[in-house]
């Protein structure tokens, strides 16, 4: 669905991918693990036309989507959840619920909210609150849920694990793998926490200063103590 | 007591002028983050245009509603084809730019329609209403002074509110980034954000234009009022601004009642005392500010 090739990014003389290539195959969950700093923001914020890349190309379904602005990009089922959540702090938790389902191209609004409270019923309560007064963890379920609002053909999640207890991660990795099989819902899901990503993912990339260094079937790197010693910290 | 009363409705009257302004001022401010120093000067060439579609032979509200629309079409096409080029660099060349801006305007006009002072007709007589046999210092244009601004400051919260254009255009100006990836189309967001803000402008210019009479330098006292009453709000909280610019207008008529000349200087005593012990105004959150 996704194919990634030759992507060159560079701030300045700083190059943070180095010609990247990965495909994110239709119905399914690509991790891309990596170390801080390794070029994983890169490369989402490079998808989702935020940052221009220097070289190569990124195709949804072949149609070359490298030199799209961000709003273009989003407008084609792209949905992408920034590091650091990105919620509209001076907007109420509901309001950044609708702008989600703005972007969706199919149901509506009402909908959409109830899916998303459905997922994470402590929003629900909080609808009406400033997004400003959610707890970090309510902050990252509510950006999850904002992007599945869209109904997005493909998700980028970018450290979604950060500030979220383990106990709801376990829940939205659920979620993810039944959007998976029930709505053809696609994940490109950035980790620096390999394990949990290894555990959802169906494959994985390893990216390492701007390179891959490792892209096979996420059970398989799960198992290379070699690679998950040398490039993950374990 | 009399005395008393008017002052107060004539402030407040005045103060509506300012408080549009003001909120023009907050807009614009919010979505591209600098102080348009043009504002004044664009409501000065909406009053123009009012005036010569007045002369043309059409009617008061004809030239009311051509000013309001034209307002629009100007603060987008200020927004689309002279701000955005240079918004990337710096928020100091954008305030360069309207500075640029406000005197290109000031200079155009008289070249296009004379430098001479112009009368410029209310919409409704100018002296006070009678009730039963007494006269209330409340005219009809007052009300509709008053109440015009009232009605678009109401719709504009209505719009912001309650709408998904107001909620796209919030996010652009809060989050331009998220906003995006959200498929807003951020840029068309601003540019609808300073056409408001200057159809608010434009209201402004038409309403004072009876009182302070038209020519090229009329909107600039006006346009420091309101500017101050932008900052007395926090200059990014819309209710602050009205609130504001109301302030302004009751606390200048009380000072110009006690001595004309020095209604102007207090207007810049006020906008100087507030930068200097509470530059973040009396309503807003936030404790810093650029520029
Ligand atoms: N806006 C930027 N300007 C300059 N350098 C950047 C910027 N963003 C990231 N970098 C650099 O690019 C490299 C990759 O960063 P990033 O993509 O954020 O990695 P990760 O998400 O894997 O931690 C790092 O060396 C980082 O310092
Ligand atoms: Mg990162």
């Amino acid at each position: 669905m996704l194919d990634v090739s030759d992507l060159t990014v560079a701030y300045g003389q700083a190059v943070a991918l180095d010609q990247v290539s990965l495909t994110v195959p239709e119905r399914s969950i690509t991790a891309v693990l990596g170390a801080n700093g390794a070029g994983k923001t890169t490369l989402v914020r490079t998808i989702s036309g935020l940052v221009r890349g220097r070289g190569g190309s990124v195709r949804l379904d072949g149609l070359d989507i490298s030199r799209l602005a961000p709003e273009r990009v989003a407008r084609l089922g792209i949905a992408h959840v920034p590091e650091g959540h990105g919620v509209v702090t001076e907007l109420s938790v509901e309001e950044n619920l609708r702008l989600g389902s703005m972007a969706s191209r199919g149901g509506g609004v009402r909908q959409a909210l109830e899916e998303s409270y459905e997922l994470f019923p402590r929003l629900r309560s909080r609808r009406r609150l400033s997004a400003a007064s959610l707890s970090g963890g309510e902050r990252q379920m509510l950006a999850i849920a904002r992007g599945l609002a869209a109904h997005p053909r493909l998700l980028l999640l970018d450290e979604p694990s950060l500030g979220l207890a383990g106990q709801v991660l376990q829940q939205i990795m659920s979620k993810l793998r039944s959007l998976v099989a029930d709505r053809g819902l696609t994940v490109l899901l950035i980790e620096q926490n390999a394990r949990s990503a290894l555990s959802v993912a169906d494959d994985a990339v390893v990216l390492a200063l701007g390179q891959v260094v490792a892209h096979d079937r996420a059970a398989k790197l799960a198992a290379d103590r070699d690679l998950l010693g040398t490039y993950l910290g374990f | 007591m009399h005395t008393l009363l008017v002052l107060i409705i004539e402030g407040l009257v005045q103060g509506a002028i300012y408080a549009a302004l003001a909120l023009a001022l907050v807009l614009i401010w919010r979505a591209t983050k600098v102080i348009n120093f043009a504002q004044g000067a664009m409501a000065m060439v909406t009053t123009y245009v009012a005036l010569f579609v007045i002369q043309l032979g059409l009617s008061y509200w004809a030239a009311f509603a051509i000013a309001l629309a034209f307002g629009f079409l100007l603060g987008a096409v200020v927004e689309r084809v002279l701000v955005r080029p240079v918004e990337s660099a710096s928020p100091f060349n954008v305030v360069i730019l309207t500075l640029g801006l406000y005197l290109f305007l000031e200079a155009v006009v008289p070249m296009i329609f004379g430098g001479s002072i112009r009368s410029f007709p209310p919409a409704f007589a100018i002296t006070g209403i009678e009730v039963g046999k007494v006269q209330v210092p409340l005219s009809g244009f007052d009300l509709f002074t008053f109440g015009s601004v009232l009605v678009v400051v109401l719709l504009l919260a209505a719009l912001f509110q309650r709408t998904n254009l107001g909620l796209r255009m919030r996010a652009s100006a809060f989050s331009p980034e998220v906003a995006r990836l959200l498929g807003i189309r951020v840029g068309r967001m601003l540019t609808t954000g300073w056409a408001l803000a200057a159809v608010l402008g434009a209201l402004a210019g038409i309403l004072i234009a009876p009182t302070l009479l038209l020519q090229p330098t009329y909107m600039d006292e006006v346009f420091i009022f309101g500017f101050t009453g932008a900052i007395v709000g926090g200059l990014d909280s819309p209710w602050g601004s009205v609130v504001g610019g109301l302030l302004m207008g009751l606390v200048l008529t009380f000072v110009g009642y006690v001595s004309p000349d020095l209604e102007t200087l207090a207007g810049l005593a006020i906008l100087t005392a507030i930068l200097m012990v509470r530059p973040q105004g009396l309503f807003s959150g936030h404790r810093e500010r650029r520029v």
